[in-house]
């Protein structure tokens, strides 16, 4: 056990050092960069109350978080494929799930960074204080005796920890989605493309019980439960305002659980494949 | 004595392509050379022998162990793979102490290990370059050196004397031959014989995926020297000149080309052919323009073997 923590760690800083170092993190960060680009602009004429649940829900959730982490999870085995390093690692003494797990962390956690560091920058972008107040709220505050006017930024604090939770487990659960695919078909990130956007967005989108099928609905759920639907401009669209069948802490437990399976059959079949390297 | 290496009916397809097609081999203690030409499926035994693949059927036992992802065999077998891929970002000495981390050694052994390994393949002055900077000779030998670093009892060596000049190829030689006195087996692969010969007298000749013999440099020399070997002619009389050569005891055939004139004569004994030519080209008075003799390359036994 102690030698799977230490190849897995070995191969986590291995995988770290060849992401940071790669195009695709240029690709990510510029992916990170966009929806704050588009919140800035918005938040000088729209409140953040408003901007920050629809660029959250359908920029950085459905778009900007599975794309980035997909990117980066679809390199934890086929970079080594393709590079033909692989045999290094699996003619060692070393359990190939050690491999996967090791890669898998490293890929989280920069994923995790870009997602998270491109949720905080949306709500910054959207609440920061500009000509005309637009994004700037007055709050009634009662202090003793005296009742005063508080201006403050227009943005429920749940709300921003509803989208940095969901952008954060988003980025784990679309990172291990990716890295799976990857044991099993060399084309990961096309495939996890294709299941993302096209057989998770028909699930997510189609009223009924098969949302609960799609990450997305999970999401939407960690997200919408955050904060007060009722007041949400995000109320307004039916299939976002039936989808709040769980709290935050149900959503986690049925995603953790998930996660876990997946976790496992991507590292039972890492033992199991046959990886065929040209020379 | 029980062989390292034992293969029954063993066979490897890739979709409707024959890498393996039921080999029978058992290979000793010792170095072995695994010899064919290219695309003959020595590289697909390899693969087989690490683990790197499952056979389609048939088995095969490495060091008493079925190789596929087992890590019992792993700690017992190094492997320098033909691909020339190494992590570029890795200096040599980061490259090899990573393989020896993986195999289960702290850092401060791993790191001495690979140090040691890297000297003897006369890397010392680069071991802390960046593999990216290295001549393709150096990248080989820091393959063999994370093959070795840790005192595998079995090296697999898939065409390891490719891209090396001929003194990498010397002292790559030299510590092979260092590692078989110091009772370490070898499996060897290559496409030429002389490569191989000057380190072993044992040799298993693979030929489209098939055992085609199994031996000593002696037997496979001896298949060299009594195949047939084919001998290409120009001359100004070439019909003269064949029917001469027909009178040659060691000479098979000869074919005329009409519309060429080229002659194409087979031989068995071609050391006596070039003897015995010169007098029959002066008296025949054939004016040979040209004479040019096929190789005695194992791809030309190969070719005769299998017909």
């Amino acid at each position: 056990m102690l030698h799977f923590i230490q190849s897995a760690w070995l191969l986590s800083r291995l995988q770290m050092r060849s992401l940071l170092f790669s195009r695709r993190i240029i690709f990510c960060l510029l992916l990170a960069i966009a929806p704050i680009v588009i919140a800035w602009f918005a938040g000088a004429h729209q409140h953040a109350s408003e901007t920050v649940p629809f660029i959250g829900m359908f920029l950085v959730l459905q778009v900007i978080a599975p794309l980035i982490s997909l990117t980066v999870g679809s390199s934890v085995v086929t970079e080594e494929l393709e590079n033909r390093t692989i045999t290094y690692i699996f003619t060692r003494p070393t359990d190939r799930a050690a491999f996967f797990v090791g890669r898998l962390l490293a890929s989280t956690v920069v994923s995790s960074i870009l997602i998270a560091l491109s949720s905080l920058g949306v709500i910054w972008a959207a609440t920061y204080p500009r000509e005309g107040m637009a994004n700037l709220t007055r709050v009634r505050k009662r202090r003793g005796a005296n009742e005063m006017v508080e201006i403050v930024r227009d943005l429920p604090d749940d709300l921003a920890v509803g989208l940095l939770t969901a952008a954060t487990v988003a980025a784990v659960m679309y990172t291990l989605i990716s890295a799976g695919l990857g044991v099993f078909f060399k084309r990961a990130m096309i495939l996890s493309l294709a299941y993302t956007f096209a057989v998770e967005g028909f699930l997510a989108n189609i009223p009924g019980s098969t949302q609960k099928l799609s990450v997305q609905f999970y999401l939407r759920s960690l997200f919408s439960d955050s904060h007060e639907m009722e007041a949400s401009i995000l109320s307004k669209i039916p299939i976002l305002s039936e989808a709040t069948a769980y709290t935050s802490s149900e959503a986690l437990a049925r995603l953790g659980v998930a996660y876990l399976i997946c976790l496992l059959i991507g590292a039972f079949g890492i033992r199991k494949r046959q990886y065929l390297m040209t020379s | 004595m029980k062989p390292i290496i034992k293969a029954t009916a063993l066979s490897r397809w890739y979709g409707e392509v024959i890498g393996l097609n039921d080999l029978n081999v058992e290979i000793q203690p010792g170095i072995t050379g695994l010899l064919g030409p290219n695309g003959a499926g020595k590289s697909t035994f390899m693969k087989l022998l690490v683990g790197e693949m499952r056979p389609s059927s048939g088995s095969l036992e490495v060091l008493g162990h079925t190789p596929f992802a087992n890590l019992e065999l792993y700690g017992q077998l190094g492997f320098c793979p033909q691909q020339d891929a190494l992590y570029d970002h890795m200096s040599g000495l980061q490259f090899v102490t990573h393989c020896m981390r993986l195999a289960g050694h702290n850092h401060t052994d791993a790191k001495a290990a690979a140090s040691r390994a890297l000297q003897r393949v006369n890397l010392q002055n680069a071991m802390n370059r960046p593999v990216s900077g290295y001549s393709k000779g150096m990248r080989q030998r820091t393959k063999l050196a994370q093959a070795f670093a840790h005192t595998p009892k079995l090296i697999i060596a898939d065409e390891p004397l490719t891209g090396l000049d001929p003194v990498a190829r010397h002292q790559v030689l030299e510590l092979y031959r260092e590692l078989g006195e110091s009772g370490t087996s070898l499996v060897i692969s290559s496409h030429v014989l002389h490569e191989v010969q000057s380190l072993t007298q044992r040799i298993v000749l693979i030929h489209r995926g098939r055992l085609l013999a199994q031996g000593s440099v002696e037997d496979i020399r001896q298949l060299l020297s009594s195949h047939p070997r084919k001998v290409h002619l120009k001359a100004r009389d070439p019909r003269a000149l064949a029917r001469a050569l027909l009178e040659l005891p060691h000479v098979n055939s000869t074919t005329l080309k009409e519309d060429t004139g080229d002659l194409h004569v087979e031989t068995r004994d071609i050391q006596a052919f070039h003897a015995d030519l010169p007098a029959l080209a002066s008296r025949t008075r054939s004016g040979i323009e040209s004479l040019e003799s096929s190789d005695a390359s194992l791809d030309a036994v190969f070719d005769y073997l299998v017909g």
